[in-house]
């Protein structure tokens, strides 16, 4: 199945949860809500994203010894290429 | 395959790497030469007007021509036909491939075998988002940019990876062959692509975490149209 497939069944399932609340019967306000449900559903869904976002930048983790040991590499390697004869630039 | 006989093609596409290919080339072959591990360079040069080539052939020199091969071609023509291009002269049965530019550290590449030959794996990607991976050299900015192009991509697509951009993967021979077969993509999608397809074949996949330095030479610049270029990528892969 394509993913774009998947989509649309969750769309559909979505519109199916929302056409079921009619079937129940509920008291004002939360009966006014129900034509907004999968709006509602959609914004909590991108709440949650954003709250994932700033979990996820706030656990980039930050790695300044890989550029130390980077550096002690590429001075390393450049010293035994011109020791094999290599013309190396310094930078 | 047994072990014994695993063969390791490192696919070095490059364009005006003339300073970083010796230093590259000889981190790689210390990290294989360590493991005791069999190896090749594939290096595809797009014309590098600055002596990319020659610096090339100094290696082949240094190294011997069974370790390094240099395949050029006539001009500018993008990654993905680098790529095409370059797995035609692999030799080994497994392809690696990453960034000549200093970002993917080949001594991530011993922890990628290990992990490959325990579960059999038929991609092994190097992954900044999880576990103990992590980035040198991104302002918050930067991290708020990319981590939300990786999380809108995971969205939308469902990969089922956590770094779906990142570009320092090694491959069965085998599987590689097909993907590349089936790729349209360039630019970022052409990575994000692979990914997919990869899920879509049921390819067994693991992930490795690798700190990744970025330019340790110069600036990257991201601009309006580079977004707007991927979100129309990204939202193009959704019919794979």
């Amino acid at each position: 199945m394509q993913r774009i497939h998947k989509i649309l069944v969750y769309f559909i399932l979505m519109s199916i949860f929302k056409n079921s609340l009619y079937l129940i019967d509920m008291e004002e306000p939360w009966a006014s809500i129900r034509p907004w449900t999968s709006i509602i559903l959609l914004a909590l869904y991108g709440v949650k994203l954003g709250f994932e976002l700033l979990y996820n930048v706030a656990n980039t983790h930050n790695k300044p010894e890989a550029y130390v040991d980077l550096v002690k590499d590429i001075k390393e390697a450049q010293d035994a290429l011109r020791a094999k004869g290599m013309v190396i630039d310094d930078e | 395959m047994a072990a014994q006989t695993d063969k390791y093609s490192i696919l070095l596409p490059t364009y005006n790497e003339r300073k970083n290919l010796p230093i590259i080339t000889y981190l790689i072959a210390k990290t294989f030469d360590q493991q005791k591990l069999n190896w090749e360079i594939v290096i595809v040069d797009d014309a590098s007007p600055d002596g990319t080539q020659d610096v090339a052939r100094e290696l082949q020199k240094i190294y011997g021509e069974d370790h390094i091969l240099l395949k050029p071609r006539t001009g500018k023509l993008g990654l993905g036909t680098a790529y095409v291009h370059g797995l035609k002269f692999c030799t080994g049965n497994f392809v690696v491939i990453m960034d000549a530019d200093f970002s993917h550290h080949p001594k991530y590449l011993p922890e990628f075998i290990k992990l490959q030959r325990e579960q059999n794996l038929d991609i092994v990607l190097g992954t900044r988002y999880a576990k103990n991976g992590g980035v040198y050299g991104w302002d918050l900015k930067r991290k708020f940019i990319s981590r939300g192009a990786n999380l809108f991509a995971k969205v939308v697509l469902a990969p089922g990876v956590s770094d779906v951009t990142g570009s320092f993967r090694l491959y069965k021979k085998e599987v590689i062959d097909t993907l590349m077969s089936e790729v349209k993509s360039k630019g970022y999608q052409f990575q994000m692509e692979i990914m997919v397809r990869a899920r879509a074949h049921g390819y067994k996949i693991g992930e490795v975490p690798i700190a990744f330095v970025d330019r340790l030479y110069g600036e990257s610049k991201l601009g309006m149209d580079d977004i707007l270029g991927y979100v129309k990528g990204v939202l193009s892969l959704l019919f794979i």
